[in-house]
């Protein structure tokens, strides 16, 4: 039986305008059993000045820059706890996520990866942007595999591995978990909206393209959805 | 119906595509439609992107697949309707005008079984596009349409 705390990762790398709203941000959770790593990856902006305030809330990790996938398997060998979370550090969680994710999970004891909804949000400055997007699909609560909303079994890393390092940081986590889906992993989705995804000029995402490797993560979530859906009519 | 003549250019300007595992995976930028095609289908989808005609297509398939002979003819014709229906490939003046000589296959070196080519229709995967999803900016509007 799995300890019921919960290590809530949060990996970040020149974020020192936005990472202490994401530490506040699981301090205020109604979930009692947390630790919080934030694992600083390599940051050269004020970052460790706004993390280090927080003392023995927190435990800080600095590291040499390795990339999103290395400091997320950072915090996870750091953490001590039954469950893994992640936050990115530009993200915000709703008071209530781990409460709500770990109910279902007293519930559900075989399930393996737990996500929820989540919305975006507009950071300060681009309100012109917000209101071109306000009746977007973007301004919508979506429902979809993203970090920031997933809540992990540690053992899974065990089961199926780590992140992997060394590849395209925008679909790492994603091609983790459908590694873990397609190995027997245990996967749903909460629909309720518990994260809040900020959008800012900095977003890696931003000026998204099509590649190659996303056409690869296409193939791969539609195998695995065959997969399932074979299984779930036998 | 479609002349053998004809050919069909694949909508560059919209349509992503790779080829993976024989299996031909597509996405329509503009309207954040997946589709993929399996074997013959993905044979079919190399064959248009190197210029060949309907015609040579055909052929090229009944030499290709056991069994093809007196089926590819009609099969290939619902699935290249259906994939201008999708807008996935294009008839346009400028796909004939196209000067580039096919490249020369190599000879199959064993025939595989000839399956109807399928174009199967995702229409329900757009979570995908948001699993890491896109910020706005122009390669994000295309992805997203404008609906």
């Amino acid at each position: 039986m799995e300890s019921r705390r919960v290590a809530c990762v949060i990996p970040t790398f020149n974020a020192d305008a936005f990472v202490a709203e994401a530490i506040e941000s699981v301090l205020v959770q109604t979930y009692a059993e947390t630790q919080i790593i934030v694992v600083d990856d390599g940051s050269t902006d004020c970052t460790e000045d706004v993390v280090r305030p927080f003392g023995r809330k927190i435990t800080y990790l600095p590291q040499p820059h390795r990339g999103a996938a290395a400091a997320k398997n950072a915090g996870i060998r750091a953490s001590r706890s039954g469950f893994v979370a992640f936050l990115d550090a530009d993200d915000l969680w709703h008071p209530d996520k781990l409460t709500r994710q770990m109910a279902l999970f007293e519930k559900q004891p075989g399930m393996d990866l737990l996500y929820t909804d989540y919305k975006n949000f507009w950071a300060r400055g681009l309100e012109e942007e917000e209101k071109e997007y306000q009746d977007h699909p973007l301004s919508e609560a979506t429902s979809g595999w993203s970090i920031s909303t997933l809540l992990a079994k540690r053992s899974v890393f065990r089961r199926f591995g780590f992140f992997e390092v060394n590849v395209n940081e925008r679909h790492q986590s994603l091609m983790w978990a459908l590694r873990a889906a397609k190995g027997g992993a245990a996967v749903q989705v909460l629909h309720d909206v518990l994260m809040y995804r900020r959008l800012h000029q900095g977003n890696q995402s931003r000026g998204w393209t099509v590649d190659a490797e996303f056409l690869e993560l296409v193939k791969a979530w539609k195998d695995y959805r065959q997969t399932r859906t074979e299984k779930d009519a036998e | 119906m479609l002349s053998p003549d004809v050919r069909l250019c694949p909508n560059e300007q919209d349509v992503a595509a790779k080829i993976l595992d024989g299996e031909a995976i597509m996405i329509n930028l503009a309207n954040g439609t997946y589709y993929s095609l399996d074997k013959v289908g993905a044979v079919v989808w190399e064959l248009l992107d190197c210029g060949h005609t309907v015609g040579q297509v055909v052929d090229q398939i009944e030499q290709r697949f056991e069994g093809a002979a007196g089926k590819a003819a009609s099969d290939i014709q619902d699935l290249l309707q259906a994939m201008l229906e999708e807008k996935i490939v294009l008839q346009t003046d400028a796909c004939n005008q196209r000067e580039s000589d096919p490249p020369a296959h190599a000879p199959p070196t064993g025939m595989l079984p000839y399956q109807p080519p399928r174009l199967q229709i995702y229409r329900d995967m757009a979570d995908l596009l948001a699993l890491e999803p896109p910020t706005p900016g122009a390669a994000q509007e295309k992805l997203w349409g404008d609906s």
